[in-house]
């Protein structure tokens, strides 16, 4: 298997160094978009709408294959061990980057070009409708008051909600003692479960409470974002709350490819995702689905990356996630 | 591998070259394979990172289970060898035409690295010939037919109506 | 309620939300049939398609996608044990043998009717229990998802035939085999050999494994000329008249199947096998079963066509989509700008209600292309064997395959065929490991995730009444045939010194 990687790599690099003449024209054929979710969720959907715009773009088809499994690793592999010539590209989230410091150390955010970053999305704390916490401050007091008695429930140890809460927490210095992350299958299990009170807190996306909030089934205590969010404009930000938090750390979503794609491809792909998020029916959709644009070309999406990673790299240490 | 058995309630089969043995051998067999794999999990489950600070940790069902289905391999195994060597229960493993079976198993084997390397369509003709052939189907333009009627209905079912790309 | 209705009638005036359910319930029927492509699959496969669609035409395509892949599953599971969607491994169970025997046409009958009623009693609970049914799904939290997963897996007492020990044994082997992969609270790796791995082995992939490919290599035992006899199906009146006397039988399987299916994360599998169960217990005959007794068929395809409009339930009303394909549906909707959810049924009625007139409406169609359908499958039985097995092992290996684009589940499913073929050889039967196989994960990763809430104190379980009541049950309906087992091994072992647990024909 590794000899089969290595083998492929070494090929490839060898087709990266062709003169730039044999791909002038890029592109001239379909372009696989590799995606590590199942068809249906926020991600696969906004990639396929992404694909859609992008076709008009560029004027060949983006073709979207979903490779879920392993949390990542036969997207990955499949992409690692794919030509670095622009025709195949994966979809990325923050979720990548939790796994290579975790479970599929074999890659680092160098081992793949980042090409362009899409949309941010940032975390909040909802509540049960029942819960006395109204505010990020109810919520620190029950919490100091009888250490245990709030558990809060998300994704993954080592994902990214989890560095969310915790980066959150340090802000109000609470620890993981006082409030005990509870891992569940996915962020929107988690919400599930503070639905049906089995947990009390969760961490979440806007997109994924929107309507629980509106039904009033959920409370939102907190946003992880410098300003309001449009769909609770009641909810003070955490600064307005006074907990000084670093709120740049958002859920973000991206496009990589295998390493060693020429520049003039990147940056060819990276306009073309420019373009297409400008478009009448992402804006609509992003809007909708509480997505806030935050595109990147190649260079800061890498730069991007690395900082991310570091973050990553430190809380799992300092959560001793690192074994 | 087993001994062939002689008993006087064997079934008459069509074949002759049937692999017969005593069910008690079969069970001292499953149970030391059984055995061997659960003794492999609870041996490698030590190497699982139990940290976490809770009392039930990632190792602990792992091994738990594992125990107890070593245990239950082993009850397998030392039943089936109490009654091997005791007067035998009429109970019979049969595996007809052996051969058949292996060369089955073989090509089956075969397919998925045979597929990573060589492409789906040259793979599966192959694969779907030559087990047309193991199980008794030997007109050539039969093969042929079907091979190709596959071939043809993976292209346009999965390829073009439900696009997805087979390599 | 009734204008939701009238918003969903007028909505099926157009030709096109009629030409999407007919299309919609061609194509479940197709991808239903295949092998690996289950109705999750189907439906993401149509996803694209729909991108242009009223928002109308393309649930109501995908719904009868789903409705009708989740009957024809069982056409290649009776013919040829060869389950075209995971729930209807357990059809296979008592479908395959009742081929074997000629009587594929009766048990592609039952499962066509039985779906039909089931989906149709199912529909009529979900639209006048939509509401009330959320309440339930909420109901279930880490503590009772535990508590669920061991209650179905105390159904080892019903499933395991003649043997306890083996039973176990296939339980244990099943179990072991869902702690691969990355851990589900930790994150730790365990036993990963390679990283296709981390996510565990691949559930399709195991089960086309142990039911297909197992049974291609069963098949290669005996020459390849011989042909099964095939007994005449009666006419069309009296393949109805099958089905009368199941009636109790439909009842209860539609309900299991409807109250598993409004759980998130149960699903149509654990439908199907709890129902199998339940019937065999109240059978006059359980020891028939597993051999061809066509209870079994029509509490199976009942329970897991039933299961499909529950899942519809906290979907609907809460957006929360309790398995693949209805995640699937939630996705479908999202890029038509409508969200499932509390809201949907002020914001936006004429979906959730063509989606019930599209489950009422199709259910005909279904049931007339599976009776005239049973009639052209069943000529397959008249296929020599030789061809048979080729063809079964070719569409297994391509449909797993096309199930995750990956072949590394094509190495799983062909691992868990030989294993599976090895085992049988030595009576220890696929359904335990399967039963295993659904809900370990469930099992354990609940427990773990209820102690670290609980902060590892072990009496939540006994502390939350619906978990209690599932445990408790649990142990009765595990001990209960136990003992009844171990009388009957005392009484037999009274008789003659036999050993307990293989089947056998013994000569009294």
């Amino acid at each position: 298997m590794l000899k089969f990687l290595l083998r492929t790599a070494a090929i490839a690099a060898a087709i990266a160094i062709m003169p730039a003449g044999a791909r002038a024209d890029f592109p001239d054929k379909p372009i696989r978009y590799l995606l590590h979710v199942s068809p249906g969720g926020a991600t696969d959907v906004m990639a396929r709408k992404l694909a859609i715009a992008m076709e008009k773009i560029l004027g060949v088809p983006l073709v979207v294959e979903n490779k879920p499994g392993g949390r990542g690793a036969t997207q990955l592999a499949e992409l690692a061990a794919a030509k670095p010539d622009g025709y195949t590209i994966g979809a990325v989230t923050s979720t990548h980057i939790g796994a290579f410091n975790q479970t599929l150390k074999q890659y680092k955010v160098d081992s793949f070009d980042w090409i362009a970053r899409l949309v941010n999305e940032p975390y909040l704390i909802v509540v049960n409708k029942d819960s006395k916490i109204t505010s990020m401050k109810d919520l620190v007091e029950a919490a100091n008051a009888k250490p245990g008695s709030v558990v809060m429930a998300g994704f993954v140890r080592g994902s990214g909600g989890h560095f969310a809460w915790e980066i959150m927490a340090k802000s109000a210095d609470l620890d993981s003692k006082k409030v005990r992350w509870v891992p569940f299958d996915s962020v929107g299990d988690a919400v599930t479960a503070a639905l049906g009170n089995h947990a009390e807190v969760a961490i979440a996306y806007v997109d994924l409470v929107k309507t629980h909030v509106q039904a009033g089934n959920l409370r939102v205590v907190a946003v992880m974002s410098d300003k309001r969010v449009p769909q609770f404009p009641d909810v003070p930000t955490l600064k307005e709350q006074g907990y000084a938090a670093d709120t740049s750390w958002q859920q973000m979503r991206g496009i990589i490819g295998p390493k060693g794609i020429p520049e003039p491809i990147k940056a060819k792909l990276a306009e073309a995702v420019k373009q297409a998020l400008e478009t009448p029916e992402l804006k609509a959709y992003m809007e909708e689905s509480a997505l806030i644009p935050a595109f990147q070309g190649p260079a800061d999406f890498t730069a991007n990356a690395q900082r991310e990673n570091a973050v990553t790299k430190e809380w799992m240490t300092t959560l001793g996630l690192t074994r | 591998m087993a001994t062939q058995h002689d008993e006087p309630t064997v079934d008459i089969s069509a074949e002759h070259k049937d692999l017969t043995f005593r069910l008690e051998l079969g069970d001292a067999l499953a149970g030391a394979a059984l055995l061997a794999f659960a003794v492999t999990f609870w041996v490698l489950g030590a190497d699982i990172d139990d940290g976490g600070g809770y009392g039930v940790g990632a190792a602990t069902f792992p091994r738990g289970i594992a125990l107890l289905l070593g245990i239950g391999a082993l009850v397998l195994l030392a039943n089936g060898l109490v009654h091997l060597f005791g007067p035998p229960s009429g109970h019979l493993v049969t595996i007809g035409r052996p051969l058949h079976v292996i060369a089955g198993m073989g090509l089956m084997l075969a397919f998925a690295p045979a597929m990573r390397h060589l492409g789906y369509y040259p793979t599966m003709g192959v694969f779907l010939a030559a087990l047309l052939w193991v199980a008794d189907c030997r007109r050539p333009l039969h093969i042929l037919a079907y091979v190709a009627g596959f071939l043809l209905f993976s292209k346009i079912v999965f390829e073009m109506i439900l696009s997805i790309p087979l390599p | 309620m009734i204008d939701g209705f009238l918003a969903g009638l007028s909505a099926f005036s157009s030709w096109q939300v009629m030409a999407g359910l007919l299309g919609g319930v061609v194509i479940g029927y197709v991808v239903g049939a295949l092998p690996g492509l289950s109705a999750g699959v189907g439906m993401a496969l149509l996803i694209p398609f729909t991108f242009g669609l009223d928002p109308v035409v393309s649930v109501v395509m995908l719904v009868s996608l789903y409705m009708a892949s989740e009957y024809s599953g069982a056409i290649p599971a009776i013919l040829m044990n060869t389950p075209g969607e995971p729930s209807s491994a357990i059809t296979a169970l008592d479908g395959y043998p009742m081929r074997e025997r000629g009587e594929a046409g009766e048990a592609l009958t039952l499962s066509i009717l039985g779906s039909a009623v089931g989906s149709i009693i199912s529909t009529l609970l979900l639209i006048f229990t939509v509401m009330w049914m959320t309440k339930i799904a909420l109901a279930f939290g880490p503590t009772e998802y535990f508590a669920l997963a061991v209650l179905g897996l105390s159904l080892i007492s019903t499933l395991a035939g003649h043997s306890i020990l083996r039973g176990f044994i296939a339980l244990l082997f099943g179990l072991l085999l869902t702690t691969v992969g990355a851990d589900p609270v930790d994150g730790v790796m365990r036993y990963v050999f390679t990283d296709n791995l981390l996510g565990g082995f691949p559930f399709i992939a195991a089960l086309i494994g142990l039911f297909a490919l197992s049974e291609v290599l069963r098949m290669l035992e005996s020459p390849g000329d011989r042909v099964t006899p095939l007994k005449e199906l009666p006419g069309l009146t009296a393949q109805f008249g099958l089905l009368k006397p199941h009636a109790g039988n439909l009842v209860r399987s539609t309900f299991i199947g409807y109250i598993l299916g409004v759980i998130p994360g149960a699903g149509a599998t654990i439908a199907s096998i709890t129902a199998y169960s339940v019937q065999k217990r109240l059978s006059k005959s359980p020891e028939t079963f597993g051999k061809g007794n066509p209870e079994g068929v029509v509490a199976a395809e009942t329970a897991n066509n039933a299961c499909m409009p529950g899942a519809l339930a906290p979907m609907l009303a809460l957006g929360i989509p309790g398995k693949a394909s209805t995640a699937v549906l939630v996705g479908a909707l999202a890029i038509q700008g409508v969200r499932p959810g509390p809201l949907i049924f002020t914001q936006h009625p004429e979906i959730p209600y063509s989606i019930y007139i599209a489950l009422l409406v199709g259910m005909p169609f279904m049931v007339l292309l599976g009776l005239f359908g049973s009639r052209l499958w069943v000529r397959l039985t008249t296929i020599p064997a030789s061809v048979v097995t080729g063809i079964v092992a070719a569409t297994c290996l391509l449909g797993t395959y096309s199930e995750s684009n990956d072949i590394f589940a094509i190495g799983v499913a062909v691992g868990f065929g030989i294993v599976g073929y090895l085992l049988s050889k030595v009576d220890i039967e696929p359904a335990p490991i399967v039963l295993a196989l659904v809900l370990g994960y469930m099992m354990e990763s609940n427990f773990r995730r209820s102690l670290v809430m609980s902060g590892d104190d072990m009496g939540v379980f006994l502390r939350e009444p619906i978990s209690a009541i599932c445990l408790v049950l649990a142990a009765v309906i595990f001990v209960a045939p136990l003992i009844q087992n171990l009388l009957t091994w005392r009484r037999r072992r009274g008789e003659r010194d036999i050993r307990p647990g293989v089947e056998t024909e013994v000569s009294r």
